[in-house]
């Protein structure tokens, strides 16, 4: 897809070291980038806030929520830490992987969904817990996990 | 319900309001007595506020439990022609909700502590550095803070005083690490979250190379009660060397998982059976409190009560205070694998020790794990912990091994028999 530079001219527009803005800015150029964020966008981000491609692309390698690959329309993420592990998020993951045939940090071949692993999401009390785009599910079962699914399929 | 957390307390203090009133309606914070503290802190000398939070004995409720007040004392005596202040709300180690649900369910309750906090120590900028994964929480308190702007608690001149306070939200991009204070500080100022070498500490050479507070959710919250009620009604709540309350949150084998709201004067073992009914399908064997980096309590040490001063004699910490109760069912390697897993995930890879050590960790509980392991792969391990105990540049690395040292201490023959 092409890179609308306009819209990322728009974002930084209220860009200032001093405000500290540089991530959520960040994450609005990878949302409105579908997701992921091209060399182009990166380049154009580097122009803008006057910092060397570099850096740019070690920052955003850093953060795992960046991707520089292209990835799908919903972001689906399991966690696979302590609590959730023993709540059986591993028999939530593999379903993930069967219901969608995508490995984990794939996306479907429609380029609906994209699998990843999350830390910790403080859902713990609610373990096995996953979160599609910004909502997160708590008590993750494998009968609940279709009906979730069919809301963004 | 909305936060997917039970608050099984029933006399709680911070956790009050939340599920009473409505987190985006700034009057129903404000009817339940909230900004009154400001009001009173607004009229108070500085310093004596900073004195008051010092003889409330408040701790950091982050895991390091370092005296608030003498914290923010750094801060107000250091020249500078500007401070910040930050709100550690880069909430990640398993187990742990408290910020998230303080942020989502109370969010004014936070912003009044902030704004005293900022007042006493002379900031005029603040940021809540809420980490990437809390979407909920961001929004909330974005809603919330434009609510306090409108209604003239943040801001220029704010209640009619000198004082001026500009509050944003900053996110996180989903690295643990940015947790640890100086990591958190360069992500604010558009880097990656690597470690910085200490000292110049942060009250005195933090964000934008200015003196900045940095403190967590829990710690904050607690300000404008102790402001209302005063130095010694704190004082007098639980043990006389941890006051105040503080809270617990109960995963994994519970009956009744949720968020807990309790003085420091009750053990484990109490928490997991008179709020969390008791330990689901059968005995307890461990539970780890504080995180992927606490320490592994056996059942014997649940039993017991863990003040600050009991903690530091014994050298344990309950950190961030998550339980995460294993039944006898679960194979202590097993877990461990698991920590070790998230830990060479989330090594920022600054320093050699961790960047290697969390790699090798791995390596040899995975040996373990497939039955390959033996006596000289443990000692090696409890070697290589050792080291990486004493070497790394930051917390991250120095304590991701503690669950391993007290894995090897308490299930030594477990871990062998795999």
């Amino acid at each position: 897809m092409s890179v609308n530079l306009e819209k990322i001219r728009e974002i930084f527009a209220d860009y200032s070291p001093e405000k500290g803005n540089f991530m959520p800015l960040m994450h609005e150029v990878q949302k409105a980038c579908g997701n992921w964020l091209p060399e182009e966008a990166l380049k154009e981000v580097s122009k803008l806030a006057k910092m060397p491609l570099n850096k740019v692309y070690g920052f955003v390698s850093f953060y795992t929520m960046f991707s520089t690959e292209p990835r799908g329309k919903h972001i689906i993420r399991f966690c696979k830490d302590g609590p959730c592990a023993v709540k059986g998020s591993l028999v939530v993951a593999e379903l993930l992987m069967k219901e969608l045939d995508v490995e984990i940090g794939d996306t479907t071949e429609d380029g609906k969904f994209t699998l990843e692993e999350t830390a910790c999401i403080g859902t713990c009390t609610a373990a096995p817990a996953i979160m599609i785009d910004d909502e997160v599910y708590g008590n993750v079962t494998p009968e609940s996990l279709n009906s979730i699914l069919k809301k963004y399929r | 319900m909305k936060y997917n957390t039970k608050i099984l307390s029933t006399e709680n203090v911070l956790l009050k309001n939340i599920g009473i009133i409505d987190p985006l309606k700034i009057e129903e914070y404000v009817a339940k007595g909230g900004y009154k503290s400001l009001a009173k802190a607004l009229k108070m000398d500085r310093k004596e506020i900073i004195d008051t939070v010092s003889d409330s004995g408040l701790r950091g409720r982050g895991g390091a439990n370092f005296p608030t007040g003498r914290k923010w004392l750094f801060t107000y005596n250091a020249k500078a022609d500007q401070k910040y202040l930050i709100c550690n709300a880069d909430e990640g180690e398993p187990g742990t909700i408290k910020d998230r649900i303080l942020m989502e369910g109370d969010p004014q309750q936070l912003i009044e502590g902030m704004i005293i906090a900022a007042y006493a120590i002379g900031a005029s900028k603040g940021f809540i550095y809420v980490r990437g994964e809390y979407r909920e929480s961001i929004k909330t308190l974005r809603t919330a803070i434009a609510q306090a702007v409108e209604k003239g608690y943040l801001g220029n001149k704010i209640l009619g005083s000198d004082f001026s306070f500009d509050l944003s939200v900053a996110e996180g991009g989903g690295a643990y690490v940015c947790g640890e204070e100086t990591a958190l500080i360069d992500s604010i100022e558009g880097k990656r979250g690597e470690p910085r070498l200490k000292p110049p500490y942060p009250p005195v050479e933090g964000l934008f190379q200015k003196p900045t507070i940095v403190n967590n959710v829990e710690t904050l919250v607690n300000i404008p009660h102790i402001l209302e009620k005063g130095a010694e009604w704190f004082r007098n709540i639980g043990a006389s060397c941890s006051p105040g309350t503080k809270l617990f949150m109960l995963s994994g084998d519970i009956n009744e998982p949720g968020i807990v709201e309790t003085p420091l004067n009750i053990s484990f073992t109490e928490v997991i059976e008179k709020f969390g009914k008791g330990v689901k399908d059968g005995e307890i064997k461990f539970a780890q409190i504080g995180g992927s980096s606490g320490n592994i309590f056996t059942p014997d040490m649940l039993g017991k009560v863990w003040t600050y001063e009991r903690c530091c004699e014994f050298k344990v910490s309950y950190g961030t205070g998550s339980i995460f109760v294993c039944n006898d069912s679960r194979n202590v390697v097993d877990h461990i694998l698991t920590v070790a897993e998230f830990f060479e995930h989330e090594s920022c890879g600054k320093c050699t020790p961790c960047r290697e050590g969390t790699h090798r960790v791995r390596e040899i509980l995975e040996k373990f794990a497939y039955g390959e392991g033996t006596v000289s792969d443990l000692e090696l391990l409890k070697d290589l912990c050792l080291v990486m105990k004493k070497s790394p540049i930051c917390g991250l690395g120095q304590a991701c091994i503690n669950p391993v040292l007290d894995a090897i201490e308490h299930y030594k023959s477990e871990i062998l028999a795999n």
